[in-house]
């Protein structure tokens, strides 16, 4: 069938409507002069529409007249019929071609530079680089796609930062993708001291450069001198040469840490009263428009239970822009309700728990936990104590 | 009944036919009916449309009138030997042989 219909397009064929109470017949005596007819539908009593070739239309010309039928064409389709409606409109026929012409010509050139993968890299560098190699828009893709290895290697030689790259052709796109070199921190090697990092209380100081300024026992507070970036040496004949370092070494002290927290001891609890009402909302864009509700849903004394969200029409956006909203409200009254303390200390103790790994460094263990609560009013004070040993030394 | 008011000669045929297990529709000029679902049917070897409507679709063939009953029935394609029917069908139904004919 298919093969049927490319030829009939390429030949060129006709829509027509039959009239007559001997349609059928027309059709019958079309078949046997060897007409083939297709899509024939029945539009009335006594009118077909038809699709038959246009070279076999004049065989039915006897027959219209033989069982009183009447033929008329209603539309001429196909190639032959095409071409002869474009051969016509010499202009568009130009102008298409011209266009045609245009974009083959426009695209045998490349149009954009891409540069992708970059980080610390200034990608108008890459641009400028590929410039002076050849690579920039404008350039006739028949040109610069034999040079791509040789651009690539150039490349590489002349950015010495990107540890590998290429470049693809992507139509009029010049896609230059570059992977740079993960270079290490510079460590600072200039005279330095080290300084309290928190407040503590000292327990051990492993001096490795420097001068150590404070002892074991010593309170100190953030931000105090701990380690001198400085060595001081008494020669022989009783000169004294002092000499700036980096300063280095381990001042391990008792830090402590604390956690608060006020947990109610009165709190307000919703108690269902009556059943739930629902409430039919439209969502265009940012704009939200009441439908309807079942049920009066004042905003006061009720608590949304459940939204489910339809969305309309969402197309190709992944964004919805039209929904339909369902909201469930329970009715619902507010009454006080008291907590004992015991269980409110379970609460607190529990909160302050999972917050340990937060407030504690990494890799540090506590040493000692030590919990205090007092009750005050309708509120439970509860602070966690945490103390830990740790290296407080860091550079100032 | 039918096979025993056929001729001599075309009883002869199916026999050999069977006989030699060669194609039927061919040797006995019978008409060839393929149904896909109730969506298409195409009947090879037919001998004219006698009657087309909407739901209603009349064929002559050499064993009798052969009426296809459906909704939205058109037909797709119909050339000396092959008549392609689309739509919903419902029923295919065969006519005695000779009848309105």
């Amino acid at each position: 069938m298919i093969a049927q219909r490319l030829s009939a397009f390429f030949q060129g064929y006709l829509v027509v409507m039959i009239k007559g109470a001997r349609s059928e017949e027309l059709l019958n005596r079309g078949i046997a002069g060897g007409v083939a007819f297709w899509d024939i539908k029945k539009k009335a009593p006594g009118t077909i529409l038809c699709a038959l070739q246009a070279d076999q239309y004049p065989k039915l010309r006897p027959f219209f007249f033989r069982t009183g039928t009447k033929g008329k064409i209603l539309r001429k389709k196909g190639w032959p019929f095409f071409w002869r409606r474009v051969w016509r409109k010499k202009g568009w026929l130009l102008g298409m071609a011209l266009f045609l012409s245009l974009l083959l010509t426009l695209s045998s050139f490349i149009w954009f530079v891409e540069v992708t993968g970059v980080e610390q890299l200034d990608p108008g560098l890459i641009r400028s680089q590929l410039a002076v190699l050849g690579l920039k828009p404008g350039v006739p893709r028949r040109v610069i796609l034999p040079q791509r290895d040789w651009l690539i290697r150039e490349l590489r030689i002349r950015l010495p930062e990107v540890v590998w790259l290429t470049v693809r052709f992507k139509g009029v796109i010049a896609e230059v993708a570059v992977a740079e070199k993960k270079l290490p921190p510079s460590v600072d090697a200039g005279p330095g001291n080290l300084v309290a990092a928190k407040d503590g209380l000292i327990t051990e100081v492993l001096l490795i450069e420097g001068t150590p300024v404070v002892r074991v026992g010593d309170m100190v507070s953030r931000g105090d001198l701990l380690i001198l970036g400085e060595t001081t040496r008494v020669h022989l004949d009783g000169s004294v040469a002092t000499k700036k370092v980096k300063a280095a070494g381990e001042v391990r002290a008792r830090v402590w840490y604390e956690i608060t927290v006020d947990e109610p001891l009165t709190i307000m609890e919703p108690v269902v009263r009556g059943g739930p009402k629902i409430v039919y909302r439209l969502r265009l864009g940012n704009r939200l428009f009441t439908l309807f509700s079942r049920g009066t849903a004042a905003p006061e004394g009720f608590v949304r239970q459940d939204r489910a969200v339809k969305p309309i029409l969402p197309g190709r956006n992944s964004l919805s822009l039209v929904e339909i909203i369902k909201d469930t409200y329970q009715p619902v009254e507010w009454t006080t309700v008291q907590v004992a303390p015991e269980t409110a200390l379970l609460k607190a103790r529990h909160k302050c728990e999972m917050r340990i790994g937060t407030v504690l460094p990494a890799g540090v263990q506590p040493e000692k936990i030590q919990e205090v609560w007092t009750r005050q009013a309708e509120v439970l004070h509860y602070r966690l104590i945490i103390e830990t040993k740790e290296n407080i030394a860091v550079p100032d | 009944m039918v096979n025993m008011e056929r001729p001599k000669k075309e009883r002869f045929r199916a026999k050999i036919a069977e006989y030699f297990e060669l194609p039927s529709d061919v040797v006995l000029d019978l008409p060839r009916l393929v149904l896909t679902g109730d969506r298409q049917l195409v009947v090879e070897n037919h001998r004219g449309l006698k009657m087309y409507s909407c739901t209603e679709v009349g064929l002559q063939t050499t064993v009798g009138s052969l009426t296809v009953s459906g909704e939205a029935l058109n037909i797709k394609l119909i050339t000396a030997d092959r008549v392609a029917i689309d739509g919903r069908i419902t029923r295919v139904e065969w006519g005695a042989p000779g009848e309105d004919q």
